[in-house]
């Protein structure tokens, strides 16, 4: 037996909760072994000092005072308790899954959209005809850059078709402040329903 | 198991009383809080019986509801300790005028009743001194192998731990008991 394997057993073995084969084995090491011994020295005066402490009895009063309370409570702290109970049946590992999950996938969401809201917005020069103010929030929207790209609003930029497994490229500010795409970038599926489709510079 | 069912809820106090009032008192060090706790405990389990789940073991479910009670006891403790450290001259004359209401004063938690049926009170006062200064996790698993023969697995289902945390909990508890038994003087000399 190994120290690593003497110091898992070592509290059962002070305790006297080791099989006997298994304690015989321990004390053989102990034997031959200092630091395991030194080890087993202080766990075992550890717990003999917690053997001061005496067990206590409860008052004898104490189940009267109880049941006194339970029988003080209003009838609507029960039924608030089968209601609360009710709503919680689901299965445990359902709920536990969906308590980090839905916050987690709200929270990825976010940033996607903000990310990607962030990074699409037209560049500056681009002119779009009739353009008002709602023309002018799409610009700002993933949806309204596909859009306008359908129609061909972007000058300079040009459709392509991307592989959608394909790695999330850079993008890279230009000198006029405003974000210019140097590669073609992966959008999800999700997101553009066509499959991934984004522009690139002519 | 239907707790509301008063032959069975009495069932269950007769058997788990005694323990439960022990965790909560070598948890807490005060045995008036050690009685609240234990009331609260079976109050709470009549009144959320519907939450006990067919096939899991009552006592596991009582001791980690005696546990987080004494869990909410120490950390109301600890913040209105705080409160007086905020007003400790508005304490010394409440203390001075005989209508002292701070945590100390009200509730002195340094008594030690088991103590007076042992020969050795320096060393039941040190001891309680040096599990009331380990953390509530190291504490809870302390008390529950030493005083309570619980096995690694059934300390891991009450604190929602593995066996292997829970030993490990155990392990860093008993040094520390050592080191401060050492320092103190007060270390059992044993032989392995």
């Amino acid at each position: 037996m190994n120290c690593e394997r003497v110091l898992r057993n070592i509290d059962d073995h002070v305790d006297g909760l080791l099989p006997a084969e298994e304690a015989e084995s321990v004390r053989d090491h102990l034997d031959t072994c200092r630091d395991c011994r030194e080890t087993a020295a202080a766990s075992k005066a550890a717990s003999t000092s917690l053997a001061v402490w005496g067990d206590l009895d409860p008052p004898s009063a104490c189940f009267d005072q109880i049941m006194a309370k339970i029988q003080a409570l209003p009838p609507e702290t029960l039924e608030r308790g089968a209601a609360r109970n009710a709503r919680r049946n689901v299965a445990p590992t359902h709920r536990r899954i969906l308590r980090w999950a839905v916050p987690s996938v709200a929270a990825a969401a976010a940033v996607v959209v903000a990310f990607v809201g962030t990074e699409h917005r037209a560049p500056k020069s681009a002119r779009v005809p009739g353009a008002g103010p709602v023309a002018a929030s799409a610009i700002a929207s993933p949806s309204g850059s596909r859009a306008m790209l359908a129609d061909g609003l972007y000058p300079g930029y040009e459709r392509v078709h991307l592989d959608p497994n394909a790695w999330l490229q850079g993008v890279r500010r230009s000198d006029s402040g405003t974000n210019q795409l140097t590669r073609p970038r992966v959008v999800p599926a999700a997101q553009f329903s066509d499959g991934g489709v984004f522009a690139s510079p002519r | 198991m239907n707790l509301r069912d008063p032959e069975t809820f009495r069932k269950a106090y007769e058997a788990h009383s005694k323990g439960l009032f022990n965790l909560a008192f070598r948890l807490l060090s005060d045995r008036q809080w050690a009685e609240d706790v234990l009331q609260e405990t079976f109050v709470r389990a009549f009144t959320r019986a519907d939450t006990f789940r067919e096939g899991g073991q009552v006592s596991t479910w009582l001791y980690r509801i005696c546990m987080n009670l004494c869990y909410d006891h120490l950390r109301a403790r600890k913040y209105r300790m705080a409160a007086s450290l905020d007003a400790p001259a508005q304490a010394a004359s409440a203390a001075a005028d005989g209508s002292a209401t701070t945590w100390a004063a009200v509730l002195p938690s340094d008594t030690v009743e088991p103590a007076t049926e042992i020969a050795d009170r320096d060393a039941a006062i040190c001891v309680r001194r040096l599990i009331d200064e380990l953390p509530e996790r190291e504490r809870t698993v302390v008390v529950l192998r030493q005083y309570h023969n619980m096995t690694f697995q059934e300390i891991g289902e009450i604190l929602g731990l593995t066996a292997r945390t829970a030993q490990n909990c155990l392990r860093r508890a008993k040094d520390k008991l050592y080191f401060g038994l050492k320092q103190a003087g007060l270390a059992p000399a044993v032989g392995m």
